[in-house]
């Protein structure tokens, strides 16, 4: 019998269970969601990294004996060593694509995965393509493919097509998003390689036990006895970094927003579940006074908040990660190689599901218990109203000059501080999502135009290939205008931190300008490096300490003094004048030329022409994630603030009914009554955006942090953005509250002044 | 010793800071099966008097026996068995569930006690039969009561407390209703106790205790009492 009352009770309060169930749904379902999708990515390449045995540590030398790898694989702590032939080749299509042939010795460490076509073997002559290249030059398994080494010309048939471990990330030179038309790679059999050719062994891959820290990395370059170029743990190699970076930063917003949100909605829930109890505090004077068990009576009520908010959390839990984590996986693909995308639901959810239900039960619970508390005969006379008290306001001549609506809506707001609150609180999470949404978009573009138009001036870089000689470099600057620039990777040391990160080295350089922190044109100094603004954070160090560097491939550590801090937001490292690179004992080979002429087609002695065009085309693509982002949280923002609002809405017309009545009866007009509701909104509104604005801020500037170590973000939020984020949070409140007023024509003003019932 | 017995109560309101005496050391002692009527002014204490009968509030001071037990050291859960088996409560305000069905109202009290009669037959019996699954808000106010009384019958108590249960109707329906409480304790020999401050009902009881500010004025045992529907109203 009780089921049934609840049944009806629901039916009867419709919009609360209904606010309720959504809550629940939502809040479970965008952590979920998003939770499942970093969760996912992470299981997934995890799996990927140790079905394939992704090495610990990658050599880079000349030439790599038998001997060098038994002592490395000797190291305490080396798991096993495998030798690996690494070069780059041109494939011969129209664009001149690079693809990087592996040779490898045995295929234990770093092996490739197999998408097509029949497995790698040592025995099997052949080459394992990039399936991505392979996708995009319309290449099966069985047609065969020539790389030019140098001049000389490998022919080889397609084994198969496959991924590797090392590319899951791929883009080179500046680009964000990698093009797979250009750049490929190829796994062969070290026997695979032509006899008539020298054959030396350029890479060390080497699995360890545990990770590689600087005392294993000592060992291993002991073992060697100096032999040794360059040893990049997985941390430097940018296609386990970078990936890592991204699941990070998903983790970032994929753990504030959610719990953001959950919080509202579990608020929102508790809110209600709280007044509805309270509402039926006459039904369980009855129920008690027919002689129902306490235990009865709040089993019967905590039920409504279990079985409501259980069914919403579930089906939220079970949508989000069948729906949200594919709508990114998406456009992800563009930017990743991983042989599946799967969402794995984080052991999290199943506590956020325990947390909503149970505090929901508890509420209930509590209120219950609450009213439970009095005699029956007092719960069943209604309860007395609370005490008002004058409030400050009351005391102030202000008061007495207030209207009638101004007194009445100010001593509504302190009386039901919980349903204000909640009001407010629904609003600053609304308007708090939305500044994050459109200041998300405003800093990206703000970053765009900051690296392509203030710091990046020119229009075309060429990137010059190792062959090129002195004279065409010099022709070459001439023909175009242009300036040649040294670019390379460095690693930084200092105050035990270290870091890896980018070189540019330029002589009276007029195409790339620099920025201080706040965005403005700053020279650097010609006699000392100048380190990015967000590299100074991550090594503490300030104008004036020293740092340590050397450029990869060479042993050799400089010890330099900073000379200025500059902002990038794109590439992080240092930077210094031709004079002052050739000073500390290096020679300055240009590696590009950089013009503001616009170039298009093939320039002999050039690996690859890189336009700002393309460029901006990259990061737009990139940029397409980021708008999905931002859809989501919109359309969250948006649902969010109208189900709170609206449930508020409802529940405090209810209580207020007779208050409305009366009004009515004393003549007061349904417009005026309506308008008297919407006052209140409005300020509650205007309180929540105040509040919800700097909140939405401080979100964003958290989720900056988290972007990942080569971008520096800088907040921005333009003028529009604010005035989107107020007129909608505004717009909504309105129109909901516009919903509910409605029912101020409908009350009965007989019925609502009669008895108790 | 009578079937109820009120000696010394006395019940006591905290309003704030303020202290009311609602009900001042009174005493009087009902029978089995008895017609009462407990009449008095608004205020007078009456319905707090049948509120402590019923174990839904707790005396200050003084002591209740019913049946030979004394509630008045009753713990809430204690109180709860005992309104559970005993007592069958009719409202002024009916105090029915809205969002269930008139059988089901009733049928309600199967959910608490063991020997509880067969609601849709109690409520036939009331003269309801026809109304079985309207919800309350479909009922007419002396319907509902009906209801309500159906609902304290089927629990089948030994006495029904009914506090001013034709307050709210008008004075036809309430014959109706008065006359089914008075059949009850006629033919089903149940404790029908009713808190009313219309003083022409007294004709109709065997026993009517008068209260005034808290205090017993009188207590008239009437030998012969007639039908209520020959009571002149």
């Amino acid at each position: 019998m009780l089921f049934r009352k609840m049944l009806r009770d629901m039916k009867m309060n419709k919009a609360q269970f209904i606010s309720i169930f959504l809550m629940a749904l939502l809040g479970v379902f965008v952590y979920s969601g998003v939770g499942s999708e970093w969760n996912g990515l992470q299981r997934t390449s995890d799996e990927y990294y140790v079905e394939t045995n992704l090495a610990d540590a990658w050599m880079y030398g000349s030439d790599y004996s038998e001997k060098d790898a038994v002592a490395v694989a000797d190291v305490d702590g080396v798991n096993g060593v495998e030798r690996r032939l690494t070069l780059d080749s041109i494939a011969d299509f129209d664009n001149k694509p690079t693809v990087t042939l592996h040779f490898v010795q045995n295929n234990q460490i770093s092996t490739c995965k197999l998408i097509e076509g029949e497995e790698f073997e040592i025995e099997k002559d052949g080459v394992w393509l990039d399936s991505m290249f392979a996708d995009k030059k319309g290449l099966n398994v069985g047609d065969t493919i020539t790389f030019n080494v140098n001049g000389y010309l490998i022919e080889k048939t397609i084994k198969g097509t496959v991924m590797s471990p090392e590319y899951v990330y791929s883009a080179v030179g500046e680009e964000v998003i990698p093009n797979h038309a250009n750049y490929g790679f190829g796994y062969l059999s070290y026997q695979a390689f032509p006899k008539d050719l020298p054959f030396f062994y350029t890479d060390l891959l080497i699995s360890t036990e545990r990770e590689v820290d600087n005392k294993l990395e000592n060992a291993i370059e002991e073992a060697l006895g100096g032999k040794y170029s360059v040893i990049l743990t997985r941390d430097n190699k940018i296609s386990y970094m970078q990936f890592e970076e991204e699941i990070k930063s998903h983790k970032a917003v994929g753990q504030i927003f959610p719990i953001a949100f959950l919080t509202v909605a579990i608020l929102t829930i508790l809110t209600t579940m709280a007044r509805l109890v309270n509402n039926q505090r006459t039904q369980i004077g009855i129920l008690k006074a027919l002689g129902f068990q306490r235990r009865r009576i709040l089993y019967h009520y905590i039920s409504y908040g279990l079985w409501i908010s259980m069914a919403g959390a579930m089906i939220g839990a079970i949508a989000g990660p069948l729906t949200l984590p594919f709508l990114f996986f998406e456009g992800m693909k563009t930017t990743y190689t991983l042989p599946e995308w799967k969402s794995a639901v984080p052991l999290s959810v199943i506590y956020m599901i325990i947390f909503s239900v149970g505090s929901c039960t508890l509420i209930t619970y509590l209120t219950c218990r609450n009213v439970l508390k009095d005699t029956p005969s007092q719960t069943l006379r209604p309860k007395a109203p609370k005490a008002i008290k004058h409030s400050v306001f009351d005391k102030t001549k202000l008061w007495c000059k207030f209207s009638f609506h101004t007194q009445w809506n100010l001593r509504d707001i302190f009386r039901c501080k919980g349903r204000s609150v909640m009001a407010i609180v629904g609003i600053i999470g609304c308007s708090a999502l939305l500044i994050c949404a459109f200041g998300m978009q405003d800093s990206m573009k703000k970053l765009i135009t900051l690296n392509y138009e203030k710091i990046n001036q020119y229009n075309t870089k060429l990137e010059l290939s190792q062959e090129i000689k002195p004279e065409q470099i010099q022709n070459l600057m001439e023909e175009y205008q242009g300036e040649a620039i040294l670019e390379g990777a460095v690693e930084l040391k200092a105050n035990g931190e270290r870091k890896s990160g980018g070189l540019l080295v330029t002589e009276d350089v007029k195409l790339i300008h620099f920025v201080d922190k706040n965005r403005n044109l700053m020279e650097i100094p010609k006699d000392s490096i100048s380190i990015t603004y967000k590299m100074a954070g991550l090594l503490k160090v300030k104008v004036g300490d020293e740092i340590s560097w050397h450029i990869y491939g060479d042993e050799n550590w400089v010890t330099s003094k900073i000379g200025a801090i500059y902002r990038t937001p794109f590439s992080q490292g240092i930077t210094m004048s031709k004079d002052c690179f050739e000073e500390l004992g290096f020679s300055f080979t240009p590696t590009a030329i950089i013009t503001g002429v616009n170039i298009t087609g093939e320039v002999e002695g050039i690996s690859q022409i890189e336009t700002k065009e393309k460029l901006m085309e990259s990061m737009e693509k990139f940029m397409e994630v980021m708008n999905l982002v931002v859809y989501v949280l919109v359309i969250a923002a948006i649902l969010l603030a109208a189900v709170v609002i609206y449930n508020l809405g409802v529940l405090s017309f209810t209580e207020r009914q007779r208050e409305l009545s009366t009004l009515k009866v004393i003549g007061f007009k349904t417009k005026k009554l309506r308008t008297l509701l919407l006052t209140q909104n409005i300020w509650l509104t205007a309180v929540g955006i105040l509040m919800g604005i700097p909140v939405g801020m401080w979100i964003l500037s958290y989720v900056f942090t988290f972007m990942g170590e080569v971008f520096d973000f800088m907040i921005f939020i333009s003028v529009y953005s604010y005035i989107y984020c107020i007129a909608g949070t505004f717009l909504i409140s309105i129109l909901v509250n516009r919903l509910f007023s409605k029912r101020v024509r409908g009350i009965d003003m007989v019925s609502a002044l009669k008895g108790v019932e | 010793m009578s079937f109820i017995e009120f000696s010394e109560v006395t019940k006591e309101y905290k309003m704030g800071e303020a202290k009311q005496l609602a009900v001042d050391k009174i005493n009087f002692s009902i029978g089995e099966g008895e017609f009462v009527v407990i009449l008095g002014p608004s205020g007078a204490g009456k319905s707090t008097v049948l509120n402590l009968l019923g174990g839904m509030d707790f005396v200050t001071s003084g002591k209740i026996m019913i049946n030979g037990k004394n509630i008045t050291n009753y713990k809430d859960d204690e109180l709860t068995d005992y309104r559970a088996a005993n007592i069958g409560f009719v409202f002024q305000f009916y105090n029915l569930i809205p969002t269930l069905t008139a059988l089901e109202n009733v049928a309600l009290t199967k959910e608490i006690v063991k020997g509880a009669l067969n609601a849709s037959e109690v409520l036939s019996s009331v003269g309801l039969g026809e109304h079985q699954n309207k919800f309350p808000t479909q009922l007419s106010g002396g319907e509902q009561q009906r209801v309500s009384i159906a609902r304290a019958i089927c629990k089948n108590p030994t006495m029904l407390l009914c506090d001013e249960p034709t307050g709210a109707l008008d004075s036809e329906t309430g014959v109706v209703i008065l006359s089914l409480l008075q059949k009850l304790s006629r033919e089903y020999h149940k404790t029908v106790i009713i808190v009313s401050h219309n003083a022409v009902l007294a004709e109709a009881a065997d026993k009517v205790i008068r209260i005034k500010n808290g205090k017993i004025t009188e207590i008239i045992i009437n030998e012969t009492p007639i039908d209520v529907s020959e009571v002149s109203w």
